[in-house]
């Protein structure tokens, strides 16, 4: 794992700084009154906005007369609707992308030109099922040979019955609904394929639907037992491969029209999305991306494996057998051909919100040399090149949140910058509009595989809350700005707070209380079903 | 251990999380609250209420507060945690 606890992250190796006032990680989350224990205390009362600690420092400037670094994924462009609310699940075929959101339905973006793409269509929803004002899906599964789609709907607060339906899409902008299912059962992930489909079902297994032109979809068959967590499935000939959650990877034979489980393969964290390439499945399990040999389906074996940095949600095989998985926090890439999955690229999807991007899913398109992501509000379009010997720039912790500090007093964190790349890193500087936040050293040279320190500093001119963005300038090709979220004095609990008494129920009725969990480390998650 | 965990769910019913329980297996406690919003700082930003991942330690004190997922850094905190 990368992400090392505070204590221990002042022993990481190539601790290094260009120079000046040498401060370095000299303090984590400590605090003062008065001006503080260097010059950028002072910089910062002022007030000005400016961030870089000025000192003595004299940071380098950024060179370009030499020989640029390669940009692995090249960013091309990104496109959003109107009010788009996260995308869930896309898939490209040549310049068009069919994509499911969470409240604009099925929208197809024409991405010819990758740095304006547009949309063809959006809120495409079915009549009756889907939410009339937030059409809904969840996932697609096309079948572009017979121009057709199936989208499906797993079921929660907005569209609270699971469905699946069928739209013909032979022209892109007008989808023209067929016909669709309404089950009992939750529907995720979807295998369309002359006019059959593979539904995945979650603890209900592996749903089989058939398109017969009548009115209506129907169910034809079914597969579950105890072990049922079914995802996303994957279809090859006739086995289909089934991500399955907490359970692992499944195999099945759907020769027949009853799917016949053929072997499961436990795996580490929880597989949410599997594709098969030269009889190799490559899954994506949460904390871990896999590769199976599944060359005999009824004994598969892992032959490849790796802990990742972010959360592998999703992935599909780009040029040059460059594994790319969707992280949540960024899109990476990884060696398909060592067993190891050595990672070779990561790329941070920009976002103009103040969110960290949250990146749900990916597709490639190989021969097009293009590589298509989803986030929260937009669809990014990259042009994937060779990977390149170049510098990576990876900071922690992502954001840095600064506890109330009153006039007058200051408080430090610290910013560790990695570098996992193959050439030295250089932060040439750092900068921000808030007030009051100093960075030092300002600027700081990291060999490949080492890490500095940034000490970052916050003396508050105001008691009004501050929320915005650190600016690195680097050499990472990919990321020549690199931000980080910074935030001080925000009102409502924070760290550092007591969390308030609370008593809640659970499902099951027990009771539930803050005053329970005491001697305990507590994790609340909230969430929401939709 | 001494970790306890629980996926908090503001303003759905019963029946609806009841369902998404079945639907994914899992298998820590989902409690029901009426709301989630207004009671943490949203150092983010954020444009939604959705998620909130508060970690607290054996005193109660909030020792992380995001509104966005980020398991390495919630992985970090829980380990620093346990060890104190």
């Amino acid at each position: 794992m990368v992400h090392g606890r505070l204590a221990t992250w002042f022993g990481l190796v190539g601790l290094s700084a260009c120079g000046g006032s040498g401060t370095t990680a000299a303090a984590s989350g400590s605090s003062g009154a008065g001006s503080g224990t260097s010059a950028s205390a002072t910089d910062g009362a002022q007030g000005d906005g400016a961030t870089a600690d000025s000192g003595e420092v004299a940071c380098p400037a950024r060179d370009d007369t030499g020989e640029p670094f390669g940009d692995a994924l090249e960013h091309l462009g990104r496109a959003e609707g109107d009010s788009f609310i996260e995308i869930l699940d896309m898939v490209a075929d040549g310049s068009l992308v069919y994509s499911c959101t969470a409240t604009q339905g099925l929208t197809i973006w024409d991405a010819t030109d990758g740095a304006a793409a547009s949309l063809v269509v959006e809120n495409v929803g079915p009549e009756g099922l889907a939410h009339p004002s937030f059409p809904r899906c969840q996932h697609l599964g096309p079948d572009f040979g017979a121009g057709q789609v199936v989208v499906t709907n797993r079921g929660d607060e907005i569209q609270p019955d699971p469905w699946l339906y069928l739209y013909d899409i032979s022209d892109p902008s007008a989808p023209q609904p067929l016909r669709g299912l309404q089950t009992t059962a939750s529907i995720e992930g979807v295998v369309l394929d002359d006019g059959r489909i593979w539904a995945a079902a979650h603890k209900s297994g592996i749903v089989v639907v058939d398109d017969t032109g009548g009115s209506a979809l129907v169910q034809v068959a079914s597969f579950s037992d105890e072990a049922s967590d079914a995802w996303a499935p994957f279809k090859v000939g006739t086995t289909l491969f089934v991500a399955e959650g907490t359970t692992g990877l499944r195999a099945y034979d759907i020769s027949g029209d009853e799917p016949a489980l053929l072997s499961t393969l436990g795996l580490p964290g929880s597989s949410k999305d599997v594709i098969v390439v030269d009889d190799i499945a490559y899954v994506a399990a949460s904390a871990h991306v896999l590769a199976v040999d599944v060359s005999n389906p009824s004994q598969m074996t892992i032959v490849g494996q790796r802990e990742v940095r972010g959360t592998a949600l999703a992935l599909d095989m780009g040029t040059d057998r460059t594994l790319l998985v969707a992280e949540w926090d960024e899109i990476r890439g990884y060696d398909a051909d060592d067993p190891e999955l050595r990672e070779v690229l990561s790329e941070t999807v920009p976002t103009e919100a103040a969110n960290f991007t949250r990146v749900l899913t990916l597709d490639a398109e190989p021969s097009a040399g293009r590589v298509y992501a989803g986030e929260w509000r937009g669809m990014h379009a990259y042009d994937q090149h060779e990977v390149a010997m170049s510098p990576e720039v990876v900071a922690t912790p992502g954001s840095l949140q600064f506890e109330s500090t009153a006039v007058g007093e200051f408080e430090d964190l610290v910013l560790v910058i990695r570098n996992p790349g193959t050439e030295d890193l250089e932060i040439f500087g750092a900068a921000s509009g808030l007030e009051g936040v100093t960075v030092d050293p300002p600027c700081v040279s990291v060999p490949p595989g080492g890490a500095a320190a940034m000490e970052v500093r916050f003396t508050p001119i105001s008691d009004a809350p501050q929320r915005g963005k650190l600016i690195l300038e680097t050499n990472d090709p990919d990321e020549p700005e690199f931000s980080v979220s910074v935030s001080g004095n925000i009102v409502g609990l924070d760290v550092g707070d007591p969390n308030p008494p609370f008593e809640l129920t659970a499902l099951d009725g027990t009771q539930w209380s803050l005053d329970d969990l005491k001697g305990q480390v507590a994790v609340l998650a909230y969430f929401a079903t939709f | 251990m001494g970790l306890s965990g629980g996926g908090l769910f503001g303003g759905e019913s019963f029946a609806t999380v009841s369902a998404f329980r079945d639907q994914t297996n899992v298998t820590f406690p989902l409690l029901l609250r009426q709301t989630v919003s207004g009671q943490y700082a949203d150092p983010d930003g954020s444009i939604s209420p959705y998620p909130i991942d508060v970690i607290i330690d054996r005193e109660g004190t909030i020792r992380y507060l995001r509104h966005e997922f980020d398991a390495a850094a919630m992985r970090s905190t829980i380990e620093q945690l346990l060890a104190e």
